[in-house]
């Protein structure tokens, strides 16, 4: 009775098991990241609203591997002056930014950074430059975003920005076979080293 | 037909060489290839492992693998607060600096990432040392990262010393001095005018207070003392060794470890172009050291009589020069025949006077040169002496020789008179307070100078130091001193005068030697505005703040420059009082101290990359050992592996055996700056400290031509080395010809395969065949230039980020590097020739390790690369069983994550993976490099050019033996050399073509 429990019951319980990780896994666990960020910053106000281009404050997206996250003195090029009186017609809103731009100001008085979470990671073993991306995306008279979006999506109108692509090897190579001509390589060594 | 040549077979030990004389355990075929796991068990992996606990293990390591498992980790960035312009993150940023120390300026280029130093590169542009480095400068990076620095300074409280902070400490220190009736300041020499000064400020403010200078190793010492004795100053000439046609070395080595080794190499091997002009290298020395290594003849000579050899010669070319009338020159040499040098130094009377005639040949236009710590004798500058009266008879000393702009002056520069009258001083209690100065007498002093108890009767000892080292634990108080790359600092060697800026902010509680000087004085001016007031404005004539920005953005500025003439100096005849009376001792061994390339003089000994660096020569790693003629082996009945105890009167050392060739019978030699009782860490108790054995006298240390009685304790010690596997089945991998043949037939020595067949796999199918914007990546390797120093392999360490595995590791054939340098002897195991080449991934076509991949982890790239994909590799290790070069390592263990103890990580190239357990790697042609520079020059719109992209290895060779490049574009340097007739590629004949050509050595044999 009981041998017979466990010869039917192990192979149902690894079966099942084996069904539920494959079923319950998620396509790709990084689609649609979108961690609350220590200052809730709103790339749809600045980039959107505002139509701030990305490289005001992604200043060495053209230059090197990364683009690079701004330091708060650029921000403070305009928030010495701007974001004492945030008007967007909702008050519940108003106060919150409000808030949020106290933060900074809190930061920068204390001489400290926020710790920002990073979204779009790759894993450590890529080897990922924006510059020649940027290079081959970027077509002349077009503002920068234009040449995000196929990895980021349209930040511009994100509250709070979420990874929208997989940015996983699929990803990566389907794109780079396309664009051969562009000069895109699918060696291994143009990652991976 | 075989070629003269071919006929030659190279060996790599004595034990491959003669199998039969040896037990097994040396003999190299058996260690690389063992049979059977139950071997390996015998043989000590120590694990005794049945098939249940087996099955054990492996349940457990199942279990451990599902717990593994986490959520990815979330990833923070840390913006800048204020970004300065130039802190790009990402894009690296490199500072024009210099590497200060005791042992010279050498001017470099450090490359730092968000702000840490990760690389150091040679400064291409400085006019005197045009990027040359040494493996020492290279590793100089971990020194500054060492977790065993002093972190902050420390007081001693009791038995025991208690950390206190740097500025306390200048306090302590002041109250100290200030209260001292006798101050004595122990320094090392600088070659800094800001050291210089700032410490005369301190001796100007304290007139109870007096400054010895001493030099650790006595290289420097011997040498300037002998120039002073036979021109009247104290200063280091420069030696334009790519001037001189014939360079005689008597037990110099000048290569390796002498002065300035980076900068003698480069002028060396501007010579060493077959097809342009070729100089020729005589060497005469008792150990076998890198320059003998490289010699075209190589002459052994019994320890402790290079003199009489170098009087021998003087004696011979005396009659021939100005100096022929002179009566006390005369007296000095006459005694000399060959017939006597020839019994002395146990040389052929014949190669003494062929020498002596090829010298008259070349008078003028050759260098003779000597000197170093294998040749101390109770004299001090004994043999440089002699050696000045060579090249002046021989009219050298102002055309190869320039004293218009010395390298250095050294004016200060004490002997060992001073030091033994400090010893008495403080012997006699009349020293108050004694401030080292960067110094490690304890170490440095052989024992019997009996500094150690001099050093307990001083009331204060004051210690400015990096480490806690032998000295330093005697001291009451410690100030802890920043790195060369933490601090301000100026330098003035051969007329250029140098900015040492800093590159990073001090990481610990530290204080740069400039401003602890400052402080010592109750300054509270920095040493940068010191620098900047008192000792910048006498070089930089002029606009002062534009040439100070200047050079500080160059790293240099050429204040004087040489005519290229100095002129002949006269030659003292009152130097040669004394000289040469030193004798061989028939019976017995004699025993020779050397520094060896990785170590030095010690002071860097607590680094592991210069520990696990393979001794050029012997390729033995971390320790120190007792080089025996392979006579002497035989005839005692010694091998390898076993411990000797050598004796000099009460004072013995035990130290393993190593049969070395080259070394005449009678001699033996051991390496100094091991055997560490401080330091830190790693240094502690590594090796055997010779000094030990050394004579400590008021006239000269004696470090050569020590009577030992020599013993065996016993056996079945294990050396470990690099030389034993690697095996390359005797295949003419390393060729080399005459000059004399080469001139007649221009593939002399070299030789083609036909293959046989189609070679073992088809053709790889380039994209190059169509496309010619298509780089085709590949690297030449002169032979003839490489000199085996191994800067190549310590750059490529710092580079690709490879660790360090210890000396176990090493012994069982697990040592990381990405590039080797094998060394073959060829000929007669008494004298042999010495072949060095640089291996690394030769990126075959026909690559037969990407065909075994079951993974498809290595892979061909459409530029040639064979590429490596780390995040792919399982551990099968098919690929490096299949390599013929095996030139692919293996991470037995995790050698880096969570190995590195903190702040080893920073410096860590990141742009190439950390690499972790169960991972085959391996040369990648630095690939990072590559790639960063394709987007560039993509950008821009044109190809790269040949300047912008350098590997690691081809920028750290101090003798441009390495070209690499796109060896499709026939107006490339890497393809014009690859299509010459010295060309070959090793293995040709199994058709995996490889992309690394080398091209055979020409060697200037008379």
């Amino acid at each position: 009775m009981k041998s017979k429990l466990l010869k039917i019951g192990i192979p149902v319980v690894l079966i099942s098991g084996f069904i539920w990780v494959m079923m319950g896994y998620p396509p790709n666990p990084r689609v649609g990241y979108a961690p609350i960020q220590p200052i809730q910053y709103s790339h749809k106000v600045h980039a959107g609203k505002y139509n701030m281009d990305c490289q005001y404050c992604h200043t060495g997206v053209t230059m090197g591997k990364k683009a690079a996250v701004p330091s708060l003195n650029i921000c403070f090029n305009c928030h010495e002056i701007v974001g004492d009186n945030v008007d967007t017609g909702d008050k519940k809103t108003d106060a919150f930014y409000t808030g949020e731009i106290k933060k900074l100001r809190k930061y920068w008085e204390d001489n400290k950074v926020p710790e920002w979470i990073r979204i779009h990671n790759l894993p450590d073993h890529v080897r990922f430059s924006h510059q020649p991306h940027i290079h081959a995306l970027l077509k002349p008279g077009q503002a920068t975003k234009e040449a995000c979006k196929p990895c980021h999506g349209d930040i511009a109108t994100m509250e709070v920005v979420e990874q929208v692509k997989p940015l996983n090897m699929g990803f990566c190579i389907s794109c780079h076979r396309e664009n051969k001509a562009l000069g895109a390589r699918v060696d291994c060594s143009t990652c991976h080293y | 037909m075989k070629s003269k040549y071919q006929e030659k077979k190279m060996w790599r030990s004595v034990e491959s060489k003669d199998r039969a004389k040896y037990e097994n355990k040396w003999d190299d075929k058996s260690q690389e290839f063992s049979g059977t796991v139950q071997e390996l068990i015998d043989k000590g992996i120590g694990y005794k492992l049945d098939r249940k606990k087996f099955l054990g293990i492996m349940g457990a390591s199942i279990g451990m693998a599902g717990l593994k498992c986490s959520r990815e980790p979330v990833e923070k960035i840390m913006p800048y607060l204020v970004r300065a312009p130039e802190a790009q993150p990402g894009i690296a940023a490199y500072y024009a600096t210099a590497l200060t120390s005791s042992r010279g300026v050498v001017p470099v280029l450090v490359k730092t990432r968000e702000g840490k130093p990760i690389k150091i590169d040679g400064h291409d542009d400085h006019p005197i040392n045009q990027g040359a480095m040494t493996a020492d400068a290279f590793s100089s990076i971990w020194d500054l990262y060492d977790p065993d620095r002093l972190k902050s300074s420390k007081i001693k409280k009791g038995d025991k010393h208690v950390d206190i902070s740097t500025a306390d400490a200048i306090i302590q220190a002041n109250e100290v001095i200030n209260g001292g009736q006798t101050i004595r300041i122990l320094s090392r020499q600088s070659f800094s005018p800001a050291d210089k000064s700032v410490i005369n400020g301190f001796l100007r403010s304290k007139p109870q207070a007096k400054q010895i200078v001493y030099d650790f190793s006595g290289t420097m010492q011997s040498y300037v003392e002998a120039q002073r004795k036979s021109y009247g100053k104290s200063i280091i000439p420069q030696y334009r060794f790519d001037k001189a046609e014939l360079i005689l070395s008597i037990e110099g080595d000048f290569l390796g470890t002498w002065i300035s080794p980076e900068v003698n190499t480069k002028r060396y091997s501007n010579l060493r172009s077959p097809d342009k002009k070729m100089n020729r290298l005589i060497v005469a020395e008792s150990m076998m050291s890198l320059t003998g290594a490289n010699a075209d003849d190589r002459m052994p000579i019994n320890s402790g009589t290079h003199v009489a050899l170098a009087l021998g010669l003087a004696n011979l070319l005396l009659p021939f020069s100005v100096y022929a009338g002179n009566g006390a020159i005369l007296a000095a040499v006459r005694d000399y025949t060959p017939e006597k040098t020839s019994e002395i130094t146990g040389l052929n009377i014949d190669k003494i006077k062929g020498l002596a005639d090829e010298l008259k040949k070349y008078a003028g236009n050759s260098i003779v040169v000597g000197g170093g710590v294998s040749s101390r004798s109770e004299i001090s500058g004994e043999l440089e002496i002699v050696i000045n009266l060579l090249n002046s008879i021989l009219g050298n000393d102002g055309s190869t020789i320039l004293s218009d702009v010395p390298a250095a002056d050294l004016d200060s520069l004490a002997g060992n008179f001073e030091l033994n009258n400090l010893i008495q001083e403080m012997n006699n209690g009349k020293v108050d307070v004694l401030i080292l100065d960067r110094v490690n007498p304890v170490f440095d002093l052989p024992a019997d100078s009996g500094v150690l108890e001099a050093l307990s009767k001083v009331k204060n000892v004051i210690s400015l130091s990096y480490f806690m080292d032998e000295s330093t634990v005697k001291s009451n108080i410690v100030i802890a001193l920043s790195h060369s790359f933490e601090s301000w600092n100026d330098a003035y060697t051969t007329g250029v005068y140098t900015i040492a800026q800093p590159v990073l902010r001090t990481l610990f509680d530290t204080l740069s030697p400039g401003d602890a000087w400052l402080h010592l004085q109750g300054s509270n001016m920095s040493y940068y505005q010191f620098i900047k007031a008192n000792s910048a404005p006498s070089y930089l004539s002029g606009n002062f703040a534009k040439l100070w920005d200047q050079t500080l953005a160059d790293g240099y500025f050429v204040s004087r420059k040489t005519s290229g003439y100095s002129g002949a100096r006269g030659f003292n005849a009152n130097a040669l009082a004394g000289v040469g009376k030193t004798q061989k001792d028939a019976s017995g061994f004699t025993l020779s101290l050397y520094e060896s390339i990785q170590i030095g003089d010690g002071q860097g000994g607590n680094n592991a990359f210069r520990h696990e660096l393979p001794d050029p020569i012997t390729k033995i790693v971390w320790e120190n050992f007792v080089a025996v003629s392979t006579e002497d082996a035989k005839s005692n009945g010694w091998r390898m592996g076993d411990i000797l105890s050598l004796k000099n009167g009460e004072k013995e050392v035990h130290i393993p055996l190593y049969v070395q060739p080259g070394i005449p019978k009678g001699s033996v030699a051991i390496a100094i700056g091991y055997g560490h009782d401080e330091l830190g860490n790693i240094a502690k108790g590594l090796g055997v400290n010779a000094l030990k054995l050394a004579k400590f006298s008021s006239t000269g240390t004696k470090y050569t031509g020590i009577l030992v009685s020599v013993q065996k304790v016993k056996g079945g010690y294990e050396l470990a080395t690099t030389q034993r596997h690697h095996e390359m089945e005797g295949r003419a991998l390393v060729r080399y010809a005459e000059l004399k043949d080469y001139k007649k037939d221009k593939r002399a020595g070299n030789h083609e395969h036909k293959l046989e067949g189609k070679g073992l796999y088809p053709l790889q199918n380039y994209a190059l065949e169509t496309n010619s914007d298509v780089y085709k990546w590949g690297m030449t390797i002169d032979l003839s230039k490489c000199t085996g120093c191994s800067a190549c392999v310590m750059s490529c360490y710092s580079e690709n980020n490879i660790p360090v595995t210890g000396k176990s590791e090493v012994w069982r054939g697990r040592e990381m590097s990405w590039l080797r340098i094998d060394r073959y002897y060829e000929g007669e195991p008494s004298n042999p020739s010495t072949h060095f080449a640089p291996v690394m991934c030769q990126h075959c076509e026909n690559a037969p390790c990407e065909n075994v991949c079951p993974v498809g982890a290595t892979s061909h790239s459409s530029e040639g690369l064979n590429d490596m994909t780390y995040n792919r590799c399982v551990g099968t290790r098919y690929c490096s069983d299949n390599c013929p070069f095996k030139v692919r390592r293996f991470n037995w263990f995790e050698n880096q994550y969570g190995k590195l103890k903190d702040p080893m990580q920073m410096s860590l190239n990141p742009d190439v993976t950390v690499r972790g357990r169960g991972v085959i790697e391996k040369c990648s042609f630095c690939v990072q490099r590559i790639n960063e520079q394709r987007q560039m020059a993509k950008n821009d719109g044109h190809k790269i050019n040949e300047d912008d992209l350098k590997t690691a290895c081809q920028q750290g060779c101090p003798s441009n033996a390495i070209t690499f490049g796109d060896l499709g574009d026939k107006t490339k340097t890497v393809a014009q050399l690859a299509a010459t007739e010295r060309s070959y590629r090793m293995l040709e004949e199994v058709n995996v073509k490889p992309r690394v050509n080398y091209l055979t050595r020409i060697m200037n044999k008379g």
